[in-house]
């Protein structure tokens, strides 16, 4: 019965659920979804990871390449991440080339890496000018069921911490490139930044903030794009975005921060149990 | 959204007003509109506007491969967009008929009449070239984009300067323009689009406005012939380097030639007002004053109901001629309604004229009395 | 934090002109600093029955550079005005209608987006369109010894450690839009957040100036 309602009637059945303080799913307000992470999924990739946090469900492969460097960054590798929104994960998406909404998404995830400055560009350059890593991030989400920046973020971040760089020498007379697979070192990654997404829901009385949404809910807050996210990175802040959507009342703004504190201390905790 | 068609009431009367020897906004048919010329902070950036039509244009450059028929020649590449912005009925990122026209009519002008020399941006044969882009951006579309945007982007040519390179060696070293000063690209000559309407069969509109241009193209009544919108490149010697007709067939032989005599004395005066726009620019820069695009921003005109921004001013009934004397004046058997705020003051024989009374009016007289 | 320390600052000088544009039914040309920017607003307007809405009218926002090929960062800066705008826009009033906004940017010294979301909610209100109330967006940066700056020139923001850009609404003065780049601390945060928010109120100023001085002419 209440599956009808949700269709014909959506935000009063939504508003019927917040009035009585409590979300569709049973959470609270300011609960999060369980997370299950699992480190090298994909045996073919250099390193993996794949997450589940309630539905949302995105793997994350890192493949290794050699390349030269750009001319102005002779002493840097390359980091190039991309998220993948596939028609198999919602029935929004539509095969074909990314839609504004995907490349926004990926533009957010590579800010917050950049930002967060956990990889440095350097340690990728084997010999400057001439040879560098390039790592090519991509993630694809196999369910979206809301904050999907949060699950790419520490998907990423595990493949990362998981991944080492086979030893490489260069002869500089030959040009001549030698990969020693059976020498390995872990890639360097300073902190582990962790992103938390939270949907404003603007209701009669005052703006509700849910933290960890999901697709219903964040639909219900203003649209896909309007999520305030807050990434830690060893007790800074790297990045806090919001475009849109409801406002955040004054009060429940420090609030707001505390939590996705607290939250990216338990992801944390997470990330290490899974790989040690 | 679609375009606005234009009423047959419009049609017929800019017709008439056309064929009686006026235009809307008060020219007479050889005028243009006023012509300005801003350039922004970059080199090679800036805004062409003709009457309200505004264009903007960008010049660019990258260090490219030569294309292999021309190893020693570099590249131009002339982007024109036409965004929402110039008009609500222009779609975002679709190329119309109307944007590949006038791309192909600034390639013809500019890419070739060959204006720019081409081996000058060479770097190394069949290795390395300069490639210019230029990107065309219309701001706001009131007729005449052809000529404003040729404007807009010649000026925008030759106020571009690109780095200057040296050679060591295999390598090519780009200076920034801090560390050595900066080429300006060579032109030949300097060709200006120049767009005549022609109404009926001997009727010739330099500077066509929206409205003019519309009307021309429009199917007239039968048994008139038909107009179009002609094209004329010209440079400053008086040289023809590009002619473009749409539009009905033209019937007199004389129009294209009145159209080319008269485009050579455009040419030029557009040409002069380019070249002294871009000295004074290159003084200013020389004395270190920033040029910014801030500049144009005035406090001048604040809404477009002032007069000055009325496109609409036929000579007959312009709003200068109204005498607002003529007001006070009337006829002696005029009736006078309130005797009492008037004097009525016989000047001449046969003539009296209405004077409001050199006293203090009486709303005033009042108030001092309540105040005693 | 008292919003009173913060009352010595100074915005980047700012200068608009309304109307700027004539075939548009809004438009506003608005240089803070040395950043320009021009802004056009048409609509409502007829649009494609694919794009239209039931509820509301479809917000279209277009960006373009001065020059070069449309990139992936103009896309994101897209979508940070669509969303700051939407929630700005009555758009409920206007159903199955498009709205759509071009922006133009002139020159680049600093502060381009800021000034690109002040210039476009001018326009907003040039051109008449109902609103819920009006935005403004103030960046600051943060320098390598902590200090904060308010409104940073170029130089400032290449050399920053962070930057971070607020954008505002005019009644409870609650952020809308923010966005960061670098790192940073809590309390760095807290304080920008509460200047820029103080620093907003110049920006609602100059609205009301701006408004103003065109409203005489009519009257």
């Amino acid at each position: 019965m209440s599956d009808v309602y949700k269709v014909i009637h959506p935000n009063k059945y939504f508003n019927d659920y917040i009035s009585l303080n409590v979300r569709p799913d049973g959470r609270k307000f300011d609960e999060q979804r369980s997370i299950k992470l699992n480190a090298n999924a994909i045996s073919n990739a250099d390193a993996s990871a794949l997450i589940k946090c309630g539905n949302t469900t995105v793997v994350c492969g890192i493949t290794l390449e050699l390349a030269t460097p750009k001319a102005e960054e002779p002493d840097h590798g390359f980091l190039v991440t991309n998220v993948e929104l596939l028609p198999l994960c919602s029935s929004k998406f539509k095969p074909g080339p990314p839609s504004d909404y995907a490349q926004v998404i990926s533009n957010t995830v590579n800010d917050i890496i950049k930002n967060s400055k956990c990889i440095d560009l350097k340690d990728l350059c084997i010999v400057s000018d001439k040879l560098a890593w390039v790592l090519y991030c991509d993630m694809v989400c196999l369910d979206n069921d809301g904050s999907i920046i949060d699950a790419c973020i520490t998907t990423l971040i595990t493949s990362l911490k998981s991944l080492s760089l086979p030893a490489v020498s260069f002869d500089v007379e030959t040009e001549e490139v030698k990969v020693d697979i059976s020498n390995k070192t872990l890639l360097k990654v300073t902190g582990l930044p962790v992103a938390t997404s939270f949907a404003i829901y603007q209701s009669p009385e005052s703006n509700i903030v849910l933290t960890d949404p999901t697709t219903f809910e964040e639909e219900m807050c203003g649209g896909i794009g309007a999520n305030l996210i807050v990434c830690w990175n060893q007790g800074l802040l790297c990045g806090v975005q919001k475009y849109g959507g409801g406002n955040i009342p004054t009060e429940s703004q420090k609030n707001l921060l505390q939590v996705a504190k607290k939250r990216s201390k338990l992801v944390e905790e997470v990330i290490e149990t899974c790989l040690s | 959204m679609k375009e606005t068609q234009i009423s047959n009431s419009e049609k017929t009367f800019v017709q008439k007003i056309i064929a009686g020897g006026h235009r809307l906004d008060g020219r007479i048919y050889s005028e243009t509109r006023n012509l300005q010329i801003a350039f922004g902070s970059d080199y090679g950036s800036c805004m062409v506007s003709l009457g309200e039509t505004k264009v903007l244009a960008q010049v660019s450059c990258e260090v490219v491969q030569p294309k292999q028929i021309r190893p020693n020649e570099g590249i131009i590449f002339i982007n024109v967009d036409i965004s929402p912005m110039a008009a609500p009925q222009f779609e975002a990122n679709r190329q119309t008929d109307h944007t590949v026209n006038l791309n192909r009519l600034l390639e013809k002008c500019y890419k070739d009449s060959k204006c720019i020399d081409l081996e000058s941006l060479c770097i190394v044969v069949e290795e390395k070239v300069w490639s210019l882009r230029v990107d065309v951006k219309i701001l706001n579309h009131e007729g005449n984009l052809i000529e404003c945007a040729s404007i807009a982007t010649l000026a925008a040519l030759a106020h571009f300067k690109r780095p200057d390179v040296t050679r060591v060696g295999d390598k090519v070293i780009i200076h920034s323009i801090a560390e050595k000063d900066p080429i300006p690209t060579v032109l030949y000559h300097y060709p200006v689009c120049l767009t005549y309407a022609i109404f009926g069969s001997d009727i010739l509109l330099s500077d066509p406005s929206y409205i003019e241009e519309a009307v021309c193209m429009c199917t007239f009544e039968e048994g008139s012939a038909g107009g179009g919108l002609l094209v004329v490149g010209m440079n400053q010697y008086k040289e023809p380097c590009l002619l473009d007709l749409t539009g009905a067939a033209i019937h007199n032989v004389n129009i294209v030639h009145k159209a080319i005599l008269s485009a050579s004395e455009k040419g030029k005066s557009v040409v002069d007002v380019l070249k002294k726009a871009i000295i004074s620019d290159d003084t200013l820069r020389l004395k270190r004053v920033k040029i910014n695009y801030a500049d144009i921003i005035t406090t001048e005109h604040k809404q477009s109901l002032i007069k000055k921004d009325i496109s609409i001013c036929l000579k007959n009934y312009n709003a200068n001629d109204i005498n607002p004397e003529s007001d006070v004046e009337m006829d002696d058997d005029v009736q006078i309604v309130e005797p009492s705020k008037y004097d009525v003051v016989p000047t001449l024989p046969k003539t009296a004229e209405l004077k409001v009374k050199a006293e203090k009016s009486a709303w005033i007289e009042i108030s001092s009395e309540e105040d005693d | 934090m008292v919003a009173e320390d913060f009352k010595d600052f100074k915005l980047k000088p700012m200068k608009c002109e309304l109307n700027y544009l004539s075939k548009s039914d809004g438009s506003a040309i608005l240089a803070q600093g040395e950043t320009v920017v021009l802004a056009s607003v048409n609509g409502p307007l007829d649009i494609k029955i694919t794009s239209q809405s039931m509820e509301k009218a479809t917000l279209e926002v277009l960006f373009s550079a001065k020059g070069g090929k449309p990139n992936v960062s103009d896309r994101f800066k897209e979508s940070v005005i669509r969303q700051t705008c939407e929630t700005a826009i009555l758009g409920c009033l206007y159903p199955r209608t498009g709205i759509t906004v071009t922006i133009q940017e002139l020159e680049d010294f600093g502060g381009l987006l800021t000034c690109a979301v002040n210039c476009t909610c001018l326009a907003l209100l040039n051109s008449g369109l109902s609103m819920k109330h009006v935005v403004a967006a103030v960046g600051c940066a943060l320098d390598d010894s902590g200090n904060l700056v308010l409104e940073p020139t170029y130089d400032q923001i290449q050399s920053a450690a962070a930057t971070m850009h607020f954008v505002f609404d005019s009644r409870a003065k609650t952020l809308v839009t923010g966005f960061t780049t670098g790192i940073f601390s809590e309390g760095a945060y807290d304080e920008a957040l509460e200047r820029c928010r103080a620093a907003s109120d110049l920006v609602f100023d100059f609205y009301r100036e701006v408004v103003a001085t065109y409203c005489k002419v009519i009257g």
